[in-house]
């Protein structure tokens, strides 16, 4: 399609009390919660998107999967996601998170929310800690009390910066693909809440159909990425998420295994999960077990594997359809154009490529109790958030209710930071460079053959899906130096537009983010999250030498990645391996 | 392939461009209708399909996950949206599944 010659046009200061970029799950839980709590504060979002149908929750949700049922505490919670994480996790930051859950999801469910209830008014189960929702519109419900709070949208807007003052962060950058700005927003406290990181490695399907995986292809780790450039600690980072999904369409199976009860069975009818994992807990073994094993199968043979629906009655599979259509609706597509009738036929599987999203692992910031990240004025909620591997919508609807908090309390101690002019000018010649350069020389580079390069490196040399997500010491330091190369190739990159402007920085950030992610995944030197991170060359879970976390900052001024260990803290006592 | 626009039916409100979460639309500035940057791009979310006011848009799987041959349309009523799914043999299922409609959409 031929397009004018695009450029950012103009450029527009706006000052805040309280910014906060994403306006997502977390983003927009932060931002009705800092208005309730100070009317007087002026509190401005920054979305990439537009809000009412943005990131994860676009195309809608059918269960809220972290709520404290009764009989549960938040020491049993706390337990299960320890469980879960094997053994590691940050227990303050759980204990936090899971005590303001449940009033958060009273507060959506006020919004208008279509809760499931049982006979007695409770909320409908599915598992242990999930409640059944018809959250298709949730998005759209989140928007509206972002709107009814009088907060500002910058819609359309693409974050790329934090403006730093020292070490505070005094606001952030911006572009807008819609109406061409170049955005300077001032703020005295930041909330950063852009979700996980998608796209990293090579996806499950090629070409045409890369986009069609289960995380949003659209969160590219933009807020961890500003977070390094701007020396921010980092955590877990070699905690990738790789889900276990539905192999092609890439389709949740929470649904299909503890909502409709299938169990995994590989090629040869056997149910694995029984029998080789039966120490683990069988087929209630930890997230990470649970795709390590159908990954093994098909490593050793017996695969394919799938999920047995062949239980299931014609009625159960039309509610197994209606289910997903709630949340991931190309599911059912799927299922009438290969003819797939789930009562005859089980469903195969697959595991993912390996996302970081700090809400079903724990890559993220490493924040303090209110997410204070360490740096000041900067405060981070939701999936970009480390510590905390079990947070989901709610999970990250709290972390937004704790980091607002802490915000508008900031944000009324200090005055606004100062910005530099040079600051400014050198990040509106970098975010627009790919825009500026000749697109006929040869050396030019389009985001998408960057986005290819670094996702066939990834999966080859940091155990991606090529590799049954494997990896040892001599690949991953190949991967290094590949990263190191292909990261100066980006100086060739070039946009013939705004759209592609974006693209561009989509994949500046993860190379950032891959950096730092090769780099904790060199350092932990042994198999603590088998699938999610094995090391063929340490394959022992090692509680002696590496019961810690792996942290990272990036030095600002030599662009060196410093990475070490932080001790581990046991909050709630117990066998940490037992839920 | 991922989403077709019917350009005929389109009348360029630019409710896709605006929701789509990956930004993926735009108007074209000689025709007027909405078109899509790079379909491969596409994560099937269907949320323009869902909002467009005409019914110009269709999602089709790509074809290395999904024969073309099923349908599925989304109808959001007040209250309660409603989807159509046809599949390979034709046949055809309805639903109609419980929501808040907010603002209109
Ligand atoms: C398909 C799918 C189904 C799921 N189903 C369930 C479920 O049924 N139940 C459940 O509990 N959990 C579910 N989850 C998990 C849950 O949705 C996520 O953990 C949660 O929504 C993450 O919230 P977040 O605020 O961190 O990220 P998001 O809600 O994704 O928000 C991130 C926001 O940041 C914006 N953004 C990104 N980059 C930039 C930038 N550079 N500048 C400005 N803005 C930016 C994005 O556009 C987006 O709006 C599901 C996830 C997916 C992907
Ligand atoms: S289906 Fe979703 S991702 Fe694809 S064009 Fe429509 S709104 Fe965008
Ligand atoms: S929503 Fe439909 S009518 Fe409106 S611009 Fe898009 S395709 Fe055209």
């Amino acid at each position: 399609m031929a397009q004018p010659k695009q450029k950012i046009a103009e450029q527009e200061q706006i000052d805040a009390d309280i910014l906060i970029i994403g306006g997502g799950t977390a983003g927009c839980m932060a931002a009705v919660e800092a208005r309730q709590l100070n009317p007087k504060l002026k509190v401005v979002i920054m979305e990439k998107a537009h809000i009412d149908r943005s990131g994860c929750l676009a195309g809608g949700m059918n269960a809220i999967n972290v709520y404290l049922h009764p009989g549960e505490t938040p020491e049993s919670f706390t337990r299960y996601v320890r469980w879960q994480a094997m053994g590691l996790c940050r227990e303050d930051l759980t204990l936090s998170m899971i005590k303001e859950v449940n009033p958060a999801v009273k507060r959506v469910e006020e919004w208008g929310l279509p809760v499931l209830k049982d006979e007695k008014g409770n909320y409908s189960r599915r598992g242990k800690w999930n409640v059944k929702i018809n959250g298709e519109a949730l998005k759209l419900i989140l928007a509206e009390a972002v709107a009814k709070s009088k907060t500002p949208v910058l819609n359309h807007t693409v974050a790329t910066n934090f403006i730093l003052e020292g070490n505070r962060v005094v606001g952030a950058f911006g572009f807008s693909i819609h109406n061409k700005k170049f955005y300077i927003v001032r703020a005295k406290a930041t909330i950063v809440a852009t979700g996980g990181t998608s796209g990293i490695y090579r996806p499950n399907n090629p070409g045409d159909a890369h986009h069609t995986m289960w995380y949003s292809p659209f969160n590219t780790g933009a807020g961890y990425a500003m977070g390094i450039r701007a020396g921010a600690e980092m955590t877990s980072f070699e905690m990738r998420f790789i889900a276990l999904r539905v192999k092609d369409i890439i389709a949740p199976t929470g649904t299909l295994a503890l909502g409709f009860g299938a169990p995994q069975v590989n090629a040869k009818g056997e149910q694995y999960m029984k029998t080789r994992y039966a120490h683990l807990g069988g087929e209630g073994a930890p997230t990470p077990i649970r795709v390590y094993a159908p990954t093994q199968e098909v490593k050793e043979g017996r695969g394919p594997c799938y999920l047995d629906t062949r239980h299931l009655s014609p009625e159960r599979v039309r509610e197994l359809k209606a289910s997903y259509l709630d949340m991931y609706p190309q599911m059912p597509l799927y299922l009438a154009a290969n003819r797939i009738d789930p009562s005859k036929q089980p469903i195969e599987i697959a595991g993912t490529e390996p996302y970081v999203v700090g809400g079903h692992c724990q890559a993220g910031y490493w924040v303090d109790k209110n997410r204070g990240t360490t740096l000041e004025g900067l405060f981070a909620a939701g999936d970009i958030a480390g510590g905390v591997p079990y947070k989901f919508v709610s999970g990250c609807w709290a972390e937004g209710v704790i980091a607002a908090r802490a915000a508008v309390e900031f944000a009324g101690a200090n005055k606004h930071g100062k910005i530099g002019t040079t600051q400014v000018k050198r990040e509106m010649e970098r975010v627009h460079a790919p825009l500026a350069r000749d697109k006929k020389v040869a050396t030019g580079v389009r985001p998408r053959e960057i986005e290819e390069e670094l996702q066939k490196m990834m999966d080859e040399y940091a155990g991606g899906i090529g590799t049954f997500y494997e990896m040892d010491e001599k690949r991953l330091l190949v991967a290094r130096r590949m990263l190191q190369k292909l990261k100066e190739q980006t100086k060739h990159l070039i946009a013939e537009n705004l759209h592609e402007l974006m693209l561009a920085h989509d994949v500046i950030d993860r190379i950032d983010v891959a950096q730092v992610l090769v780099e904790h995944l060199i350092f932990r030197r042994e198999t603590r999250w088998p699938g999610y991170q094995t090391r063929l060359d340490h394959p022992k879970l090692d509680d002696d030498n590496w019961l810690c976390f792996v942290n990272s900052r990036r030095e600002l001024k030599t662009g060196e990645i410093k990475v070490f260990k932080v001790p581990y803290e046991q909050v709630v006592p117990g066998d940490r391996y037992k839920p | 392939m991922a989403i077709i626009i019917d350009e005929k039916t389109c009348n360029s409100c630019g409710l896709c461009i605006k929701l789509c979460p990956g930004d993926l639309l735009a108007l074209d500035p000689n025709t007027k209708k909405a078109f899509i940057w790079d379909n491969s791009d596409c994560w099937n979310c269907l949320v323009c399909v869902k909002h467009c006011p005409v019914d110009a848009i269709t999602l089709k799987l790509p074809k290395s996950i999904a024969p073309y041959d099923a349908t599925l349309t989304p109808e959001m009523r007040k209250d309660k949206i409603v989807w159509t799914l046809i599949d390979a043999d034709k046949k055809r299922e309805k639903f109609e599944i419980k929501r808040k409609s907010v603002g209109g959409a």
